[in-house]
C-alpha cells in the first residue's frame, strides 16, 4: 500500500520528466519534429495518411520562365526589392544603392535613375514601387517617404509620410507601397506596425493597426508588401504573423489566411504579394525560395520557382523572391541576389473556382 | 504512523529530485537559447500566447512535404533542395535582416561583392585563443562570430569584449571576438609566423599598439597621425581604439584578401600613418 504511492509518486515524475524533455526538445525544433495540426480545409500535401489531400506534385502552377537577369551589366543593383512596369519596361528598385534601375523589356540594357537625372531622386533604402497612370510611386524606407516620378526620373512630388499615430514614436518605414486609380496610395510602416492610406497630395486617410505588434483582423507584426485586386482592395503580407489580410478600399478587414510554417500552403517568411485577374494570389517567400499561391478562400494551389516546375523539391530558380507584380499575363518576380524574373501566365485563368 | 510519514517524505524526496530534474531540464536543457526571449531576436514579444523561438525555428508540419528549402542548422539536411550557401544560416538571417524586420546588416553583412569570413573543414580545429580544441566548420557561418540566441556580448557576439575602455572589439586575448581564434596570429596553423601578425599588432601586450595600453584620443603617440575621431575608420561608435576592426572587418571584403577594410592595403596604413 505505502510502497504503492511511492511508486506512484516515481511514475508521475517520471513522466513529467519524460514531459519536460520532450517539450524541450520540441521547442528547439532542431529534429523538425513539431507538431503543429493540420487545420481543416487547409490543403497540405499529404504523405501517406489516405484521407490527405493530392499529394504536391499534382498541384503545378503553369507559369513558363521568359526572362531572367541576373545582377551585373543589364542590373547593376544591389540587392534589388521590388518593380514596377510600365509598357514592358521595367523599373526596378535598387536598394542597396539608392536609386532605379531601368531595364528594356528584353532585359538587356539598362539606364540608372538616380540624382543625376533629377537632384529631387535621392532615395535612402527604397524598398517597394508601383505604378499608376503612367507614374511611378517609391516608398522610400531610410526616410520615410513616397517619391512620385515619371518614368524618365523626373521627380513630381516628395510626399513625406505623416505618423499613422501622432503617438507613434517612430516615423514610417514604408516597404510596401499600392496605389489606386485615383493616385491614392497605400503603405504599410514596418517601424510602428500599421497599413496607411494617404490621397495624393499625401493627407492621411485612414490606417489600420495599433502602433505596436498584434494579431488579429486589424493587428500586424511588420506589413511588409502590399498589392490591389481588380476590385480595389489591398492585400497585406503580415511577415511575422504569417498570414495575408485582405481589406477594402476604405481600410474594412475583408479576409485572411496563412499560417506558419516550412511546408508547401505554409509561410517561413512571406515577403510580399500580387493578385491575378482570376483573384489568385502569389505570395513571395524569401526561406521558402518560391512564389506560391493560392485561391481566394486561402487554399494553396502550386507554386513558381523550381528549375523542374513539376518537382516541388528540385533545386530552386531563385535565391531570396521579394517584389511581385502581374501585368499583361505576366509574372515578374525581383530577386535580392538572383535578379529579376519574367514569367508567362497561361492565357486561360487557372484556379479560379477551385 | 512515525513510519508512515517517513516513507511518504522519502517517496516526497524522490518526487521532488524528479520535479528538480523537470525544472532544471526545462530550464538548463536549451541554455541560453531561452536567453533569447529578452532580445531583440524575440520578435513576438508581447503578443499573448506566441512562441519567441518560432520567427526562426519555423514550425514544421510532420504531415507536409518539406518546402523549407535552407534548414537552419549547421548541420543541414531535412530538404532534398539544395541550398546554395554554405549553411543556411546566412538566408535565416538575411529572411529578416534584408531591410524589412531588420535594418541593420543590410548594407554592412550582405553586400554581395563582399566576401564572407572565411572558414575551415570540420576536421580542422582550433589550435588557439578560448576555442581552442573546437572544430571551426562545416559551414560554420554566421555562428563562427554570433550566437543568436544570446545578447549577452551586445551584437549577439559569441565571445565577450572584455578590453579597457569597454571597447569594441578590442586585442585582449581571451575576451576577444577576433582573438578566440585567432590569437593574433599566434596561431600557425592560420598561415601565421607563429611569432607575430605581419604587421605590427602584437596582442602580449609587450609591444604596441595595443589598445589597452594605447589610446588614440589621449595623443600619447608623437610623431604618428593617428584618428580624426568624426571618420576613424574603426567605426562611429565611442571608444573606437586600435583594434582588428581598425584593418579588418568581420563581415568579409570586396578584396577577398584578409579580409581587409580596404581596397589597398597601402591606403590602410596612411590612414593612421600620415
Ligand atoms: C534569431 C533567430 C533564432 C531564434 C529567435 C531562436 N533560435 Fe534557436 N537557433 C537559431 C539558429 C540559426 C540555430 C542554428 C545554430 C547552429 O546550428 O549553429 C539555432 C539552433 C538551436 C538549437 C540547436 C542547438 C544549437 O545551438 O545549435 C536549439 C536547441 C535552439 N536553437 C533552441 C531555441 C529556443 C528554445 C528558442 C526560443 C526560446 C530559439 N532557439 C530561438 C536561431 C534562432
Ligand atoms: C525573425 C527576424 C530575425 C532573424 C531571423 C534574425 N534577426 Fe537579427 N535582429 C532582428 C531584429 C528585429 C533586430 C533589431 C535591430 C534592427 O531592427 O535592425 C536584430 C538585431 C540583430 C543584431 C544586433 C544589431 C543591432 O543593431 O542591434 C545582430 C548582430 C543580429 N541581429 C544578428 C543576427 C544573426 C546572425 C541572425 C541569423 C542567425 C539573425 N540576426 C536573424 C531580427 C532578426
Ligand atoms: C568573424 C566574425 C563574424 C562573422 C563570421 C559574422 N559577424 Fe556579424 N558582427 C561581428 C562583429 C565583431 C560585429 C560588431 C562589430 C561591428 O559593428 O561591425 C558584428 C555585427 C553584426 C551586425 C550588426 C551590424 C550593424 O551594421 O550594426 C549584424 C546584423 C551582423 N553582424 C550579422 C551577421 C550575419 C548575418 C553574419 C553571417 C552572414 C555575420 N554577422 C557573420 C562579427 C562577425
Ligand atoms: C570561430 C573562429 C574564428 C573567429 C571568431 C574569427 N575568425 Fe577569422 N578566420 C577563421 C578561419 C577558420 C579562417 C580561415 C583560415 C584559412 O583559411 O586559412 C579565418 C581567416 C581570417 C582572415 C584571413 C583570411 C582571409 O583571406 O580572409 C582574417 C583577416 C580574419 N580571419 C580576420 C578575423 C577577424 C578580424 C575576426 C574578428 C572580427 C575573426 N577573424 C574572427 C576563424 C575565425
Ligand atoms: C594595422 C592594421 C591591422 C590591424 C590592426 C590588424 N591587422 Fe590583421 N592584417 C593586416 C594586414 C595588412 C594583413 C595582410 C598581411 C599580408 O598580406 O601579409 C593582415 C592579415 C591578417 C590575417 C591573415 C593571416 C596573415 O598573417 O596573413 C589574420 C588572420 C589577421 N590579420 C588577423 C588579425 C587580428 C585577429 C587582428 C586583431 C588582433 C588584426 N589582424 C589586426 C592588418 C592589420
Ligand atoms: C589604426 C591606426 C593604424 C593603422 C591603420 C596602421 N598603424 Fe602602424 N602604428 C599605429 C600606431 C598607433 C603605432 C605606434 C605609434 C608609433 O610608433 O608611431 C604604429 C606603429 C607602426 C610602426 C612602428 C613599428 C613598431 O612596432 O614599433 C610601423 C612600422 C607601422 N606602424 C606600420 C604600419 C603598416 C605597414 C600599416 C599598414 C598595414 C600600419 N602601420 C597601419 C597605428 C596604425
Amino acid at each position: 500500500m505505502k510502497s504503492r504511492r511511492f511508486w506512484y509518486l516515481v511514475l508521475v515524475g517520471g513522466a513529467l520528466t519524460v514531459l519536460a524533455v520532450s517539450l524541450v526538445s520540441g521547442c528547439a525544433g532542431s529534429e523538425n519534429n513539431g507538431t503543429v495540426s493540420t487545420s481543416a480545409g487547409q490543403l497540405v500535401p499529404g504523405q501517406g495518411s489516405e484521407n490527405e489531400s493530392q499529394p504536391v506534385s499534382d498541384k503545378v502552377w503553369q507559369a513558363t520562365l521568359a526572362l531572367h537577369v541576373e545582377i551585373g551589366p543589364s542590373l547593376p543593383a544591389d540587392q534589388p526589392a521590388d518593380m514596377a512596369v510600365i509598357d514592358g519596361t521595367m523599373f526596378v528598385v535598387d536598394t542597396g544603392h539608392g536609386q532605379l534601375v531601368e531595364v528594356t523589356a528584353d532585359g538587356k540594357s539598362s539606364l540608372v535613375l538616380d540624382g543625376q537625372v533629377d537632384p529631387k531622386l535621392v532615395l535612402s533604402a527604397p524598398m517597394a514601387i508601383a505604378s499608376n497612370q503612367g507614374q511611378l510611386y517609391v516608398a522610400d524606407s531610410g526616410t520615410g517617404r513616397v517619391l512620385i516620378l515619371a518614368p524618365s526620373g523626373k521627380v513630381s512630388q516628395v510626399i513625406t509620410l505623416a505618423r499613422g499615430n501622432s503617438a507613434d514614436a517612430l516615423p514610417p518605414r514604408p516597404i510596401g507601397i499600392a496605389v489606386w486609380s485615383d493616385g491614392s496610395f497605400a503603405v504599410s510602416d514596418a517601424n510602428n506596425h500599421r497599413l496607411i492610406k494617404y490621397d495624393t497630395a499625401g493627407n492621411l486617410l485612414w490606417t489600420v493597426g495599433s502602433g505596436v505588434p498584434a494579431t488579429g483582423e486589424n493587428g500586424f507584426n511588420v506589413p511588409g508588401g502590399l498589392a490591389l485586386d481588380r476590385d480595389g482592395n489591398v492585400y497585406v503580407v503580415d511577415i511575422l504573423n504569417a498570414q495575408v489580410k485582405k481589406y477594402s478600399a476604405d481600410g474594412k478587414f475583408v479576409s485572411a489566411f496563412g499560417q506558419s510554417g516550412d511546408t508547401a500552403g505554409r509561410f517561413s517568411r512571406a515577403k510580399a504579394v500580387a493578385v491575378d485577374d482570376a483573384g489568385n494570389i502569389y505570395v513571395s517567400d524569401s526561406l521558402a525560395v518560391a512564389v506560391q499561391v493560392f485561391d481566394q478562400a486561402g487554399t494553396y494551389l502550386g507554386l513558381v520557382g523550381r528549375k523542374d516546375p513539376g518537382d516541388q523539391n528540385s533545386a530552386p530558380l531563385f535565391e531570396a523572391p521579394h517584389g511581385l507584380k502581374i501585368m499583361d499575363g505576366k509574372l515578374y518576380v525581383v530577386d535580392r541576389y538572383a535578379g529579376l524574373f519574367v514569367f508567362d501566365l497561361p492565357a486561360t485563368p487557372q484556379g479560379a473556382g477551385s | 504512523m512515525g513510519k508512515k510519514i517517513g516513507l511518504v517524505s522519502i517517496a516526497l524526496i524522490v518526487f521532488m529530485v524528479f520535479l528538480m530534474a523537470f525544472v532544471s531540464i526545462a530550464s538548463a536543457a536549451p541554455g541560453d537559447h531561452s536567453n533569447v526571449v529578452n532580445t531583440v531576436h524575440n520578435v513576438t514579444r508581447g503578443l499573448p500566447g506566441a512562441n519567441p523561438c518560432e520567427g526562426c525555428h519555423i514550425p514544421h508540419d510532420a504531415s507536409g512535404a518539406f518546402l523549407w528549402a535552407r534548414n537552419p542548422h549547421a548541420s543541414g539536411g531535412g530538404s532534398s533542395v539544395g541550398p546554395s550557401s554554405t549553411t543556411a544560416i546566412k538566408p535565416l538571417c538575411y529572411s529578416c535582416h534584408d531591410g524589412t524586420v531588420a535594418v541593420t546588416g543590410m548594407k554592412t553583412v550582405f553586400d554581395p561583392t563582399k566576401a564572407n569570413h572565411k572558414t575551415k573543414a570540420a576536421s580542422t580545429l582550433i589550435t588557439s585563443g578560448s576555442q581552442k580544441g573546437q572544430p571551426y566548420g562545416p559551414g560554420r557561418d554566421c555562428d563562427l562570430c554570433h550566437n543568436p540566441h544570446d545578447d549577452g556580448n551586445t551584437d549577439f557576439l559569441i565571445y565577450g569584449r572584455t578590453g579597457a575602455n569597454g571597447a569594441h572589439v578590442t586585442v585582449t586575448p581571451g575576451g576577444n571576438v577576433c582573438v578566440a581564434c585567432h590569437a593574433g596570429n599566434l596561431d600557425a596553423s592560420l598561415g601565421g609566423t607563429g611569432i607575430n601578425h605581419r604587421t605590427h599588432i602584437v596582442p602580449s601586450a609587450v609591444s604596441m599598439p595595443i589598445d589597452a595600453i594605447w589610446n588614440p584620443f589621449a595623443g600619447d603617440y608623437t610623431g604618428t597621425r593617428l584618428f580624426d575621431p568624426t571618420t576613424n575608420l574603426v567605426s562611429a561608435k565611442a571608444n573606437a581604439v586600435l583594434a582588428c576592426e581598425s584593418c579588418h572587418t568581420p563581415h568579409g571584403s570586396i578584396t577577398d584578401e584578409n579580409s581587409l577594410n580596404t581596397m589597398a592595403p597601402a591606403q590602410l596604413c596612411i590612414n593612421c600613418h600620415k
